[in-house]
């Protein structure tokens, strides 16, 4: 990971008042997987669709390895995309979707069956290649949409949100499947997506969008345990504020602070806290059990309120009766963070 | 408790019995298509088989293919009927070519807020009497005084004038809206994501065009082409009136079906077999399915 693929300059594009994408520098280092995460409209779209070519820049530069490529129609980019609709042909079968972009680029008849054929295989689609795309399942149909951008071994893959129709159990399995082929093919991907368990899982650098600029950009665990702002400490897991007033009170510092739910401790009995930890005493409003976990609403006497996650651990972890119980919370004053 | 229950609360007339709802619905228009419109066939095409009384011109009403023996081997029938057909041809394809840029442009090209504006423009000669645009051609296509004729003189070249060639343009612009809207529909539906990644695998824009654009409205021309093919075959009146002495299949009907009213049901079963081989064609193309 250290030549750059995608150099972003400056990137600009607005549609009528509203200002999309708003001056953005990335880097997209060559074999990484890197995520565009934000809420709708935050210019993530934008950006990868520019990058694509779907889009012209209103000002900036893209360069793919070291070319400016801004000014170039889609089809002169060496990059390609899987969209989020699929947008497989429906008049044409799996195989003839996948051969493509090789019999545009003039491949030659047989290697073109056969890459086709080596691409349905590496997404375990064998089989498929007579199918029409509307036999096919979401997943599958993924699966095709993938086949037939890797087949043109482009320098860049572009992932328009292609999970989101899918549904949780096949998202979670193609997660995984994605991160596999990533591996094996060793191309760069950009993945967009507004889902931060997506992003956390299968990147290995994150660039939050929010109002088109990036807030910030870094690994999983980088921008999830240490947010540089408070839309990414809320939109990237939960957003678990200490207002000043709580702070200088537990801290005794000012400033606006978070702490992860995962991180904070309930005790039912305040002394059993470890020592060194910071301590908070509060009422619980609400007892939501997850199965895996359970959520604890607890309400500050500042009129704030946090939430706590414990793991079910124990056989019997019904704790619905701490319900209006008063509470101690306490958590390591290293995953505590200021946010701007 | 000494009264009865009450009676439980139940749907309506129509609920309760789903039969004569849907008789009630489809009643009026079965019998519409059955009696007059499929009825009306039926009787042609059983008239085709009688003949005609050589002295009183009373219709005789017993079997014989003589009148279909008529059609098929009279070479001037025959002439009419492939002159027909080449018209409807020459009448669908220019309509394609006309129709496909400007649904394209409608459809594709054009903000959206012009759209309803657009189709509407594309309506408005529909909503002028056949016979006053029919007469407004016959008014261009003079020879003598038309204007197309005096545009093309400075040129050194004589205009279309009455013939063949006339009733092919004024067909055209009959039907050219049933070509025009169901492709624009079908421009409509194409999503746009698909030329993206037409574009995006590679391909420029002719071959974006041909491998994408053109098979996905493939079934929105056959529509179109039902139309116009269908529409043109059958008209004889644009001919009377622009086509000099070029006849067409309505016209021979129209001449004949007072003398020899089986003869004019025999020819005119012609197009409607026809039209029914090209509905065979194109459902064996399968654009059918997709309409």
């Amino acid at each position: 990971m250290d030549s750059v693929t995608i150099r972003v300059r400056g990137l600009s594009r607005h549609f009528g008042d509203v200002v999309a994408v708003d001056q953005v520098d990335l880097d997209v280092m060559a074999g990484e997987f890197l995520t565009l995460l934000g809420p709708s409209g935050s210019g993530k779209t934008t950006v990868l669709r520019m990058i694509a070519g779907f889009e012209k820049p209103d000002s900036g530069t893209i360069e793919l390895d070291g070319t400016d490529v801004s000014q170039l129609p889609p089809y002169a980019r060496d990059v390609n995309t899987v969209f989020q609709d699929y947008a497989l042909f429906p008049h044409m079968s799996v195989l003839k979707n996948v051969e493509y972009g090789l019999k545009v680029k003039k491949v030659a008849k047989a290697e073109r069956a056969e890459r086709a054929r080596a691409a349905l295989a590496s997404v375990r689609l064998d089989g498929y290649e007579d199918r029409a795309p509307s036999q096919l399942s979401g997943g599958q149909r993924q699966r095709v949409a993938l086949a037939r951008a890797l087949v043109n071994r482009p320098k860049v893959l572009l992932l328009d949100e292609p999970l989101g129709a899918l549904d949780l159990k096949l998202r979670e399995e193609m997660q995984v499947e994605l991160k596999e082929i990533q591996r094996e093919v060793g191309i760069t991907f950009v993945f967009v997506t507004h889902d931060q368990d997506e992003a956390l899982t299968m990147s290995d650098r994150i660039a939050v969008f929010n109002e088109g600029r990036i807030a910030q950009l870094g690994t999983p665990s980088e921008v999830y345990e240490h947010p540089a702002t408070a839309f990414v400490a809320g939109f990237v897991g939960t957003s678990n504020l200490l207002d000043s007033v709580t702070a200088q009170q537990v801290l005794g510092r000012p400033g606006t602070w978070s702490v992860r739910p995962e991180k904070i401790r309930v005790w039912i009995d305040g002394q059993s806290a470890p020592e060194g930890h910071h301590r908070l005493d509060g009422t619980v409003r609400e007892v939501i059990y997850a199965g895996m976990s359970t959520r604890f609403v607890v309400d500050l006497p500042s009129g704030n309120s946090l939430m706590a996650v414990q793991q079910n651990t124990e056989a019997s972890s019904d704790l619905s009766h701490l319900r209006g119980q008063g509470v101690t919370l306490s958590w390591d004053p290293a995953h505590e963070y200021e946010v701007s | 408790m000494t009264t009865a229950a009450a009676a439980a609360p139940r749907g309506g007339f129509g609920y309760r019995h789903p039969r004569a709802r849907l008789v009630g619905l489809l009643g009026a228009p079965m019998a519409w298509l059955v009696v007059v419109y499929l009825g009306s066939l039926a009787a042609l095409f059983l008239t085709a088989f009688w003949t005609v009384d050589g002295f009183t011109g009373a219709v005789v009403r017993t079997f014989t293919l003589d009148n279909f023996i008529d059609v098929f081997t009279t070479p001037a029938y025959l002439q009419v009927m492939v002159r027909t057909i080449g018209i409807a041809i020459s009448v669908t394809l220019l309509c394609l070519v006309l129709a496909v840029p400007v649904a394209y442009f409608m459809a594709r090209v054009a903000p959206h807020r012009w759209q309803p504006l657009l189709v509407a423009m594309i309506l408005t000669p529909l909503w002028a009497s056949y016979l006053v645009k029919v007469y407004a051609w016959r008014a261009m296509l003079n020879p003598e005084s038309g204007v197309i004729a005096w545009f093309l003189q400075p040129l050194g070249l004589g205009g279309p004038g009455f013939g063949a060639v006339g009733i092919i343009i004024t067909l055209t612009y009959l039907w050219l809206p049933y070509m025009v809207l169901p492709v624009y529909a079908g421009f409509s539906r194409l999503p746009n994501s698909m030329l993206d990644a037409s574009a995006d695998l590679g391909a420029r824009s002719w071959r974006t065009f041909r491998s994408v654009i053109v098979p996905m409205i493939f079934p929105s021309i056959v529509a179109g082409s039902i139309f116009t093919f269908s529409l043109s075959l059958g008209d004889y009146i644009t001919a009377q009136i622009v086509g000099g002495k070029t006849q067409m299949l309505g016209n021979v009907v129209q001449q004949n079906y007072v003398t020899n009213l089986p003869f004019a049901a025999a020819f005119a079963t012609i197009p409607v077999i026809i039209v029914l081989i090209y509905l065979a064609a194109v459902r064996r193309s399968g654009a059918l399915e997709n309409l």
